[in-house]
């Protein structure tokens, strides 16, 4: 499976908004009725086409719960973009976004891409966050919103490929310094811009040094 | 140690000392150092140098390996391999060696194969060999690692290759291989994760996965193409893939063992005290709480569960063998933890009701569909006692195949549960498995829900290989939606039924008739057959147009095979009985086919068209229907029209032209003249004895004896009638002025000129005959006189010349009376005998013999009746018997004869007929055959041969009319 680029995504926020459905709506298109907490971290990876070039995506879908929040954040630095997850129709999961960015931007990359998901937007009877009001939120913050819901698929893989977009072009623009892996982003093994293989190696062994 | 949310589960059991304390009594006081298992051997090694192997049935071998100690030793999974290193000598470079366990010495030691001192002197905390032997490294404590490629089994004195420095001791190793030939080899350290590339021959490039690390024991690659190398930390479990961080799993506790089994991981801790319920990431709680115990987890990191705990004392390591997996302590007791069955840990999920678990454990482990269905079954169940209906259908669709059912249905049959119902029996539609009691009911649960859209959903999309009873189907949906019913009668050609919901629910008997005509003919012909009378009831006139076009086909497709069941107009006539116009009107469309069409067709149609007629007031379409009869007789086959039939009905509804055309061409000539005559229609009847007359002259006859008895007959035409009877001699006038004179309405003026004309040649021929008679007379009196001058007188003989040869008489001579006279020798030349002149002879000889004839003749008188019966004038040829004295005694007659030697008759009897009478018996004889075979030509009445025999007409000696035998006394 050769791949132009492999973006490395995070998918947070409270736990039952439903992160773990919407990877796995996105990697197996299925949908899991019975909540199974997610306890750590679970990993999914699938290939889609961003402007034609094939770019891997491979997604931690971390635990949502306070008690793992110190083993989730160490997965947030080695991620290109984040899909900040709230549910729809619980108000609470809303109100905790302020802490999941700061969160978020503490430990990450400043360059990460974060999208902002409504999930559960087929529960519209039971909507406790109006969009207007997700979409505020997003504008105050510079993410991009969407709502989705990973029970009937809905914009679900517009979720996962718009954040993809948005990381492709900056990387087009040069935002990203692609040969640093710490930003969440590789050059797949064919598209290798010169024979940095080694010469990366030796990066990862120098950046080590300092952590 | 706590595992939060992980659900706990017990699929294993333990059995304790399960090598019955042999593998202490072998190890005795010397510590284990290193252990390993695979290839059918539990390995153990201790500080004495010696390794002991372990068989399935707790067979010990040891044999000596180092004379020191050993430290680390790698059992090869697939092939008898042993790798160890130890040392010969304290404080020496240790020295690694490959034993062959399958090749022992006399001492029944394996042989080792190889031999190899480490390239360092400091201790060597990792081992690690690849299955296939072409891979060895070896870890060091100061963070080196020596890597020996090539075969293992061969000593080629090769250097290792040293990988960098890590800095810190090797506390894990594992290679993996990826895309079958690039080769990594993971490497832990106590804080960090790193890879390096061992593929390349030359470099070997390091990557650094995380900066976090784990102790001895604790990490371990799992097995399998995606798999991961996984280290174990104080607050969980974290996995690698050899280009970044993978999945994570919280698990608490300090761990001292990762080991894997199958698809589990066994995870070995150390408790402090009380286990807790939170986890115990902060290390700082560390306290010295002495009561430390150690427990031995085992997760099943796929569904989430923790599938067997337990805590023990103390646990050296955990070896997995033969299927199960071996708990060894630190002082050599060995446990046995033997998975549970399937079956019963479903049963555990059962009773738990973790049906979704039990079904996705079952899944994984392949097992078989019907048990699989059973579980579902039961999760079904089980959801529907708990309440949760819309749950328990899903899982029950999951068993249709498999499970009956009417089971599901039963359980849903209560309207409250009707959507449930509806999706199950949906789902049992869609996979194939529905019979016409499902379908009825879908259907019912459909119109029952008012979810009409979603049943024409379920129709429409019937492509899809949803299978129902569409006969069903249609039935309930006629009911509840006719739209519908009609969809799927015509999606699923029920054409009859499509028509049938058309006709009796919506009444649109156009619109069927429409639908109709698409089909094709077979059907068509089927369908409006069966529909036909309601369609007749409702739309006469569209129906008939319909099955216009549909029996042209019949006629228009002369190549079809006609034996093929095509429209026949004949088949739908019934129909259209009470509609005699319809019924001209539908059959008229096919007139260009009158050859074709059978006798009974062409009955009917002329019946129909003979009620229209009569139905008729308007004289002008009257006419013209008059023409078409007509014209059909006429044009029609001898071979389809029946033309008695026919007759029949143009008598019965008097229709005239038809009967006219009959008869004539029938040549029923008197037939059609006493019909005109029963119509009154005399210049019909005279028209047509003028026509036929010259065919038939009785006809005149008949027109004769009408006139003479209907009062009604045109008087003026009895002119022409006697005329032509006159002319043709057809009756004597001596009949015809006696029934003229007996007629009451015919007075003497219009029979005048016939009269006149009658009489006046009747006068002529008296004239005539009264010459004759006087020149007969005068004739006789002249012979009577030469007679008696014969008897009486002198015959002076003068003739002067030979009669024979016209010379001069020569004496001798003869001389007759008759005047002839011969030379004699003329004479004796000529003459047959010495009597007779020969000039005479021949005459009299003729004379004489119609004498002769003539008396045989008299004793035939059947020759006189059949010459009677076959005279146009019977008086005359009565007359000349009389004349011939054939009613006289011969011998009276050869005398008169005799007497007068004169005979003077115009007619001369031809000899013919008296010979095939020759034979015939005597007329008083019973000869009645003989008669009947002469009677149609002897009646000169008889035209048909039916008529009774008239006798009296045909005697002219009759005077008497005898009115009663007139036949046509009683027409007027
Ligand atoms: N109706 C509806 N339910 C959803 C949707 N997404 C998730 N759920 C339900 O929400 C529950 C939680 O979903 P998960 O994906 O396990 O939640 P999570 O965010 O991974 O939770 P943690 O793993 O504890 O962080 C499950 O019962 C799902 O069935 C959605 O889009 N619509
Ligand atoms: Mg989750
Ligand atoms: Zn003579
Ligand atoms: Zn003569």
């Amino acid at each position: 499976m050769s791949y132009a680029y492999l973006f490395k995504y995070i998918i947070i926020g409270d736990t039952g908004v439903g992160k773990s459905c919407l990877l796995l709506q996105f990697t197996d298109k299925r949908f899991q009725p019975v909540h199974d907490l997610t306890i750590g971290v679970e990993f999914g990876a699938r290939l889609v086409a961003i402007e034609t070039k094939p770019i891997k995506l491979q997604i931690w879908d971390t635990a949502g719960q306070e008690a793992f929040r110190s083993i989730t954040r160490s997965y947030y630095r080695g991620a290109a973009g984040a899909l900040l997850v709230y549910d729809i129709t619980r108000r609470d999961t809303f109100n905790h976004l302020t802490t999941w960015l700061e969160d978020a931007r503490q430990h990450s990359n400043s360059n990460m891409v974060i999208m902002l998901i409504g999930n559960k937007s087929d529960l519209e009877a039971k909507r406790e966050v109006k969009k207007e009001e997700g979409e505020a939120f997003a504008r105050e913050h510079g993410l991009v919103f969407m709502e989705t819901s990973a029970k009937t698929s809905d914009n679900v893989e517009e979720a996962f490929i718009n954040t993809a977009k948005e990381i492709y072009e900056k990387i087009q623009e040069g935002v990203f310094d692609i040969n640093n892996e710490a930003n969440g982003i590789k050059i797949g093994p064919q598209h290798s811009t010169g024979n940095n293989s080694i010469p990366g190696g030796n990066n990862r062994s120098n950046g080590n040094g300092c952590c | 140690m706590s595992f939060l949310e992980w659900r706990k589960f017990n699929f294993f059991d333990i059995i304790h000392d399960a090598d019955s304390k042999k593998i202490s009594q072998t190890i005795g006081s010397s510590k284990i150092t290193s252990t390993s298992s695979g290839h059918g051997h539990l390995v153990t090694c201790d500080d004495d140098g010696l390794v002991h192997l372990i068989t399935r049935t707790f067979q010990v071998t040891t044999f000596r390996a180092y004379q020191s100690a050993v430290l680390l030793s790698t059992q090869l999974q697939y092939s008898s391999f042993l790798v160890t290193i130890g040392e010969d000598e304290p404080d020496t470079n240790t020295i690694l060696k490959v034993w062959d366990l399958e090749r022992r010495d006399r001492q029944s030691t394996p042989i080792c194969i190889r031999s190899t001192k480490l390239p360092k002197s400091e201790k060597p905390t990792t081992l690690c060999v690849t299955d296939n032997r072409l891979l060895m490294a070896v870890g060091f404590v100061d963070g080196c690692i020596a890597l020996f490629k090539g075969d293992l089994s061969r000593d080629r004195n090769s250097k290792p290759k040293m990988l960098k420095e890590l800095g810190q001791g090797i506390t894990g190793m594992a290679f993996k291989c990826v895309n079958k030939d690039q080769w990594y080899l993971f490497v832990s350290t106590a804080s960090s994760v790193q890879q390096f590339n061992v593929t390349s021959k030359d470099s070997c490039p390091m990557t650094v996965l995380d900066a976090v690390g784990c102790d001895f024991k604790c990490s371990v690659l799992v097995n399998g193409p995606d798999s991961h190398f996984m280290i174990a930390k104080e607050d969980a479990i974290y996995c690698y893939t050899v280009d970044s961080r993978g999945p994570c799993y919280v698990v608490g506790g300090q761990k001292i063992i990762l080991q894997w089994f199958r698809n589990y991981l066994i995870i070995v801790s150390k408790e402090k005290g009380k286990p807790l319920n939170a986890i115990t990431v902060s290390t700082t709680t560390k306290l010295s709480d002495e009561i430390e115990s150690i427990s031995i987890t085992v997760l099943d990191i796929q569904n989430k569960f923790i599938i067997y705990t337990t805590t023990m004392p103390d646990i050296l390591s955990v070896l997995p063998e033969w299927g199960s997996l071996y708990i060894l302590t630190t002082k050599g007791c060995l446990s046995q933890l033997i998975e549970k069955d399937l079956q019963s840990k479903l049963t555990v999920l059962f009773k738990k009701n973790l049906y979704d678990v039990a079904v996705r454990m079952a899944k994984c482990q392949q097992y078989d569909s019907q048990a699989l269905i059973d579980i579902f079954r039961q999760y079904g169940d089980h959801l529907y006692t708990k309440g949760d209906h819309s749950g328990a259908v899903e899982q029950y669709i999951k068993t249709i195949g498999k499970l009956e059912p009417s089971y599901v249905i039963k359980k849903f049959l209560d309207s409250q549960y009707i959507d449930s119902l509806t999706t199950y029996l949906h789902a049992l539609h869609k996979s194939g498995n529905a019979n016409k009691d499902h379908t009825t009911l879908l259907f019912n649960c459909y119109s029952k829900l008012n979810s009409l859209d979603k049943l024409q959903e379920f129709i429409v999309t019937k492509d899809e290989n949803i299978d129902f009873d569409v006969d069903v189907a249609i039935k309930v949906c006629r009911q509840s939606s006719p739209e519908n019913a009609l969809a799927l009668a015509e999606k699923h050609s029920r054409h009859s039924l499509y028509i049938k919901i058309l006709l009796e629910d919506r009444h649109e008997y156009t619109s069927a008739l429409e639908y109709i005509e698409k089909l094709s003919i077979e059907q068509s012909i089927q369908t409006i057959k069966q529909y036909s009378n309601i369609f007749m009831e409702n739309v006469p006139k569209d129906t008939v147009s319909f099955l216009k076009k549909l029996c042209s086909t019949c006629y228009t497709t002369t190549n079809v095979d006609l034996s093929g069941n095509l429209a026949q107009p004949e088949d739908f006539i019934y129909l259209l009985l009470d509609d005699s116009e319809c019924l001209v009107d539908f059959l008229e469309h096919f007139d260009n086919f009158f050859d074709k069409w059978s006798t009974s067709l062409l009955n009917t149609y002329i019946e129909h068209c003979l009620i229209v007629w009569k139905n008729e007031n308007n004289q002008e379409k009257r006419s013209i229907i008059e023409n078409k009869i007509v014209n059909i007789l006429q044009s029609a086959d001898i071979k389809t029209c029946d033309y008695y039939q026919v007759l029949i009905l143009a008598t019965s509804f008097e229709f005239k032209p038809a009967i006219v055309y009959i008869f004539e061409r029938n040549k029923q000539y008197s037939k059609l003249i006493r019909y005109y005559l029963s119509l009154y229609d005399y210049i019909g009847a005279i028209e047509c004895c003028r026509r036929y007359g010259h065919i038939e002259s009785k006809l005149w006859i008949l027109l004769f004896n009408t006139a003479m008895v209907d009062d009604m007959f045109p008087p003026f035409m009895l002119e022409e009638i006697l005329n032509e009877i006159e002319r043709k001699s057809l009756l004597s006038a001596h009949f015809t002025i006696t029934s003229l004179a007996k007629s009451k309405t015919i007075n003497i003026g219009h029979v005048r000129a016939y009269l006149t004309s009658l009489f006046g040649a009747e006068k002529k021929t008296l004239e005539k005959d009264k010459e004759m008679v006087d020149k007969y007379q005068k004739d006789t009196e002249t012979l009577k006189h030469t007679i008696e001058k014969l008897k009486n007188c002198a015959v002076v003989f003068q003739g002067l010349r030979c009669s024979a040869c016209n010379n001069q008489l020569e004496l001798p001579s003869v001389h007759f009376m008759c005047q002839h006279s011969y030379h004699q020798h003329c004479f004796q030349a000529f003459s047959e005998s010495d009597d007779d002149c020969p000039a005479c002879t021949p005459n009299n000889k003729q004379i004489m013999d119609i004498i002769r004839t003539q008396g045989q003749i008299k004793d035939y008188n059947e020759a006189f009746h059949s010459q009677l019966e076959r005279a146009t004038d019977s008086f005359s040829l009565i007359s000349e018997y009389f004349g011939r004295c054939l009613f006289d005694d011969l011998s009276t007659v050869e005398n008169q004869l005799a007497k007068s030697k004169l005979v003077s008759s115009p007619v001369v009897l031809s000899p013919k007929p008296v010979a095939p009478v020759v034979q015939t018996p005597p007329r008083l004889s019973p000869i009645l055959s003989v008669k009947t075979i002469q009677q149609p030509n002897t009646n000169p009445f008889d035209e048909d041969g039916e008529d009774m025999e008239y006798d009296d007409n045909k005697n002219p000696f009759n005077d008497e009319y005898d009115e009663s035998k007139n036949p046509f006394a009683d027409d007027s």
